[in-house]
């Protein structure tokens, strides 16, 4: 009986571990993503549909100012950059290829610039106070940016 | 061998990749100069000597060169007011290679909703009026003739253009202004009989309003106005010649108002085009025809399969002849239509292979004259 029981507990804590363990792996497949701006930004907040608009090159309700995105470098698989596709403007990589193709063959746009490190992040902040752009909650740096949208 | 235009065309697309390459390795240094490349090719067999239609069909023998375009797009960004823009097009033609300026213009934004462009404009007519040598952009081997056959002559204008921009909802309502001249040359028939038209646009002007939601569906409405001049050159028998020769005739086309809508869905499910256009003109060799399409395509994974029936119909007036040099003088196309279906398979992101096969029959005047026939079309495209 008290092996039995052993056996019992080992199995359910192999159970419970296996399931932490995917939950672990969700996680980390899904960087967690934040939408943020230069402190000196005039916005306050941001929806996600303005978000994806803006990330497709279509203005934004915003007066006169120009907000411009600043997109991320794909630097690995389940990266930010893949979190911030499927989570907030909700296309493929191949899907946001074609789209961008459309627009650049038509003189009519092109795909925003791209930062490669958060470091990059930091100076086009610094520089243009009307960019948007996204980061990890682990980049995340109050002092650097202002908090727009927290993607969940 | 490949001829000098071949060549040549074969050189600039050697410095473009050249240019990516740098161009690549720059990015993230944010260069002020963009080059972006695309690429296609296509072959028709069919079961007809003859050809309607300016676009795909070669009609009596299978030719890769009629429809290989090669294209270069350059973006110079001088500042975050001021661009400059290009895209060169070398297009085969039977057996040589033709480069022109698809477009180049200088742009000006001054307000996040509002672009002013100075140069040589496309003129939004169609869906695809922007990406009309963009074969990647579409799903089809070739853009369906019955429609974008009906004004190729408008494709373009040396003029200027307004862009107003609007975020409407989660959509963007966008009004497209432009007013210009231009010279325009239409080449068509097969190699046999080849005939070309050129025209002179004195003066045009065209709108295009449309709502474009995210990604997802485009609506659109566009309206073109031009004062037209040319003359058709075709290959035939003439008096005092004992073998065909080229001889033009001057052709009578005056105002002519061209309307077109359309309307593109997609989604995971389900891919859908659809347009009309409604030419009218003053002069009897160009007036009034109208010409619709509707496809629908389901995307499995890379594959597309798709069906598309294109129609041009209440054709009036003597632009469109008989391809037969003995009948093209009295006989004239009246209608049309064709119902194809095709498969396409996205190798990668960049490139597509497409297929398509279909039924098409044309009607002239005399019904007698009245033929069908059918074809197939192989084709791919990259952009890069």
């Amino acid at each position: 009986m008290k092996i039995l029981r052993q056996h019992s507990f080992s199995a359910l804590l192999a159970q419970q571990l296996t399931i932490l363990g995917f939950f672990w792996f969700a996680l980390e497949t899904h960087a967690q993503v934040l939408v943020v701006a230069s402190p000196q930004s005039p916005l306050v907040g941001i929806s996600p549909t303005e978000v994806k608009s803006l990330f497709l090159g279509n203005p934004i309700q915003g007066g006169n100012l120009d907000f411009r995105p600043l997109d991320r470098m794909a630097l690995e698989a389940n990266s930010l950059k893949s979190s911030f596709l499927d989570r907030v403007m909700m296309m493929k990589p191949g899907e946001m290829k074609a789209y961008w193709s459309r627009k650049i063959f038509t003189g009519r746009g092109t795909p925003p610039p791209e930062a490669k490190t958060i470091e990059q992040v930091r100076e086009w902040l610094s520089k243009e106070p009307l960019i948007v752009t996204y980061v990890t909650k682990e980049e995340f740096d109050p002092k650097s940016m202002k908090l727009l949208l927290e993607v969940k | 061998m490949l001829s000098q235009s071949a060549r040549r065309a074969w050189i600039v697309v050697s410095w473009a990749v050249g240019f990516l390459t740098a161009a690549d390795g720059h990015a993230q240094n944010q260069s002020p100069l963009d080059i972006r490349g695309f690429a296609s090719t296509a072959v028709t067999d069919t079961t007809t000597s003859y050809y309607m239609g300016d676009l795909g069909s070669t009609g009596d023998r299978l030719s890769f060169t009629k429809n290989t375009i090669f294209g270069m797009n350059l973006r110079w960004t001088i500042n975050s007011e001021w661009s400059a823009m290009g895209q060169l097009v070398a297009r085969g033609n039977y057996d040589t290679f033709g480069m022109n300026v698809n477009w180049g213009f200088v742009e000006w934004k001054p307000h996040p909703k509002l672009n002013l462009k100075l140069g040589r404009i496309i003129s939004p007519l169609w869906l695809y009026s922007q990406q009309f040598d963009i074969a990647a952009s579409y799903p089809w081997v070739v853009l369906p003739t019955e429609v974008y056959g009906l004004a190729s002559i408008l494709r373009s204008l040396d003029g200027v253009s307004l862009l107003f921009r609007q975020p409407v909802g989660e959509g963007l309502l966008q009004l497209d202004l432009i007013a210009g001249t231009s010279r325009a040359k239409q080449e068509f028939g097969s190699a046999r009989n080849p005939s070309r038209v050129e025209i002179d646009i004195d003066s045009a002007w065209g709108a295009e309003l449309s709502y474009e939601l995210q990604d997802a569906l485009l609506f659109r409405v566009a309206y073109d106005q031009a004062f037209v001049t040319g003359y058709s050159t075709q290959r035939g028998t003439a008096p005092g010649f004992s073998v065909p020769v080229d001889y033009s005739l001057p052709i009578s086309v005056g105002r002519t108002d061209l309307f077109a809508s359309g309307i593109r869905y997609q989604n995971k499910w389900l891919q859908f085009h659809s347009e009309w256009v409604r030419r009218l003109a003053e002069g009897a060799d160009y007036s009034r025809a109208s010409g619709w399409y509707a496809s629908a395509g389901v995307p499995l994974g890379q594959w597309l399969p798709y069906f598309l029936y294109s129609s041009v119909y209440d054709i009036v007036g003597t632009g469109l002849r008989h391809p037969n040099s003995a009948l093209a003088q009295t006989v004239f196309q009246t209608a049309g239509h064709t119902l194809s279906t095709g498969l396409n398979w996205q190798v990668t992101d960049s490139v597509v292979i497409k297929s398509q096969v279909g039924h098409s029959v044309v009607s002239f005047t005399n019904t007698i004259h009245n033929f069908n026939y059918n074809f197939v079309q192989l084709g791919a495209a990259t952009t890069f």
